[in-house]
């Protein structure tokens, strides 16, 4: 049993980040572009739009300059700087972003909305522990310290709460910003302020070198990119600081993680307790990388699927006591901690 | 003199023979914003048109070309086109006037391939317009055809979407009640 969910999750977050960063190549052929038919309604930007004519030029948003084979928003997958295109759109943010400038009907939305929903509901925050690219990247950070036998730091739950505020007020200005730039009167500044946050986001630097590709690191070209560049390189190192010393503090802050953290304590996947046939040596709050403590300092029996969880299992897997600690699927059991 | 007189008179012939027809193609824009394909048939008289690559659609003020997708309904006996279906994009925020152009001399340019699924509005091309809302009749070989599957396909997902939120939320407030 331990170890087992561990190396699970790193052949999981390996094989996700090669299909999501590469897959478009092998889906290329077989998918859309054999039957000529999208499988999702496409969301275009109006005709008048400055933004696609600023960053189809491949300045700051598309480097790779390849379009992505679905247009589609899995909850917290690729992002649009993915160097080759790959197989998804972007993630959630940018896709709430892009159509709030864009304005785009409700109807176009719903299916995107919905497959986000659904597999929200099914998996909850799962995407950020198991598949997410940025946090396979924070998580191989995290395993240089471990080799060098520098133990991670911790940090009192009331920062944590403030990282979390912090992400609702990033979220807020972003979402704030991309509705104004979709008034009329301010579209001039699309091509300046579109996708803030896509902007800043770490995967801006780290998306581009997964192809090779020289990311937008230096575009100074006027005071608002000078500002976004500036601003991107600032969270690039908070990005890199949070994973070297705090493991996934950074999923705190991300906003994407966010979003899917509203749909975790209602997720079909369960992270049960047993309260009686726990001891209280706290190797589950150790070992959790969120840093999570509801779990230990609670005795009584339930569903532990915190906002802030990302159903790593790490508490699954280390828990010495049997059946204390397990993982269902809507009440079915998959699999629970063993003594060994 | 004569002579000289040949060559322009050769040229005019030429000309009037070549020449461009060019017809008005009349829509209301929807209430709805954003894209939208715009859909209209067109007769020609036998021998003015060969391909469907001799029609253009064009901005008519600034002359530019639309990108079209065309598609042959009916031929004449000559094999020249007698009736085509003619689709291209539009954009409610970017409101013209387009016009249709047809002679031996038109090259088309811009294709298009109809790949997204957007409304499509009617539109009479050298006729009386038509309404969004009206529905065709051909009487004789009696066709009857009402398509809004483009503007109600995707409101279906509101039912699983509702669904789903509806037990995700309680979900969420069953599971908070029992820690």
């Amino acid at each position: 049993m331990r170890n087992k969910i561990s190396f699970l999750r790193r052949v999981v977050q390996i094989v996700s980040l090669i299909l999501i960063v590469y897959g478009g190549y092998i889906f290329k052929t077989r998918l859309e572009a054999e039957t000529g038919k999208p499988l999702f309604p496409k969301l275009k930007a109006p005709e008048d739009a400055m933004s696609t004519t600023k960053f189809e030029k491949g300045k700051i948003l598309w480097p790779s300059g390849t379009n992505p084979v679905l247009e589609n928003y899995p909850p917290s997958l690729i992002c649009r700087f993915n160097p080759r295109g790959g197989l998804f759109k972007a993630c959630i943010f940018h896709f709430i972003s892009e159509n709030l400038t864009w304005q785009t009907h409700i109807k176009y939305l719903l299916p995107h909305l919905t497959l986000f929903i659904l597999l929200c509901f099914l998996f909850g925050r799962i995407w950020c522990g198991w598949v997410c690219p940025i946090g396979t990247v924070g998580d191989f950070i995290t395993s240089i310290r471990k080799k060098m036998n520098i133990p991670a730091k911790r940090f009192p739950s009331g920062f944590r709460v403030s990282l979390r505020l912090f992400s609702y007020g990033i979220m807020a200005i972003a979402f704030f910003i991309s509705t104004l730039i979709g008034i009329p009167n301010f579209r001039r500044f699309q091509c300046y302020l579109f996708l803030p946050y896509c902007q800043i986001c770490p995967a801006r630097l780290i998306c581009p070198l997964f192809g090779l590709i020289k990311p937008g690191w230096k575009d100074f070209e006027n005071a608002i990119t000078s500002t976004f560049t500036i601003l991107a390189w600032i969270v690039m190192g908070i990005f890199l600081a949070a994973f070297y010393f705090g493991r996934r503090i950074w999923c705190h802050l991300c906003p994407v993680g966010l979003i899917n953290s509203w749909f975790n304590r209602g997720a079909g996947i369960e992270l049960k307790k047993k309260a009686v046939n726990c001891n209280k040596c706290g190797l589950c709050t150790e070992t959790c990388p969120m840093g999570l403590t509801e779990m230990y300092d609670k005795n009584t029996d339930g569903i532990y699927n915190q906002n802030g969880c990302i159903m790593c299992l790490r508490c699954v897997e280390i828990c010495p006591k049997d059946g204390c600690l397990s993982v269902s699927f809507f009440g079915k059991k998959i699999t629970e901690s063993k003594f060994k | 003199m004569k002579k000289n007189l040949i060559l322009p008179i050769f040229l005019l012939i030429y000309n009037i023979c070549l020449s461009s027809e060019k017809l008005s193609i009349d829509f209301t824009y929807p209430s709805l914003k954003g894209d939208f394909y715009v859909n209209g048939k067109v007769s020609f008289s036998p021998s003015s048109v060969i391909s469907e690559d001799n029609i253009t659609v064009n901005d008519f003020n600034s002359g530019e070309e639309i990108p079209t997708k065309i598609t042959v309904l009916e031929r004449w006996p000559d094999n020249s086109i007698l009736e085509a279906e003619i689709l291209f994009p539009a954009n409610t925020n970017k409101q013209r006037k387009y016009v249709l152009t047809y002679g031996i001399d038109v090259k088309r340019k811009n294709k298009f391939s109809q790949t997204s699924v957007l409304p499509i509005i009617n539109a009479s091309i050298g006729k009386t317009p038509v309404s969004t809302e009206s529905i065709n009749i051909d009487v004789g070989e009696l066709l009857v055809k009402v398509d809004r599957s483009p503007e109600v396909r995707y409101y279906w997902y509101i039912i699983p979407l509702l669904t789903l939120l509806f037990f995700t939320i309680f979900r969420t407030i069953k599971n908070s009640k029992k820690v």
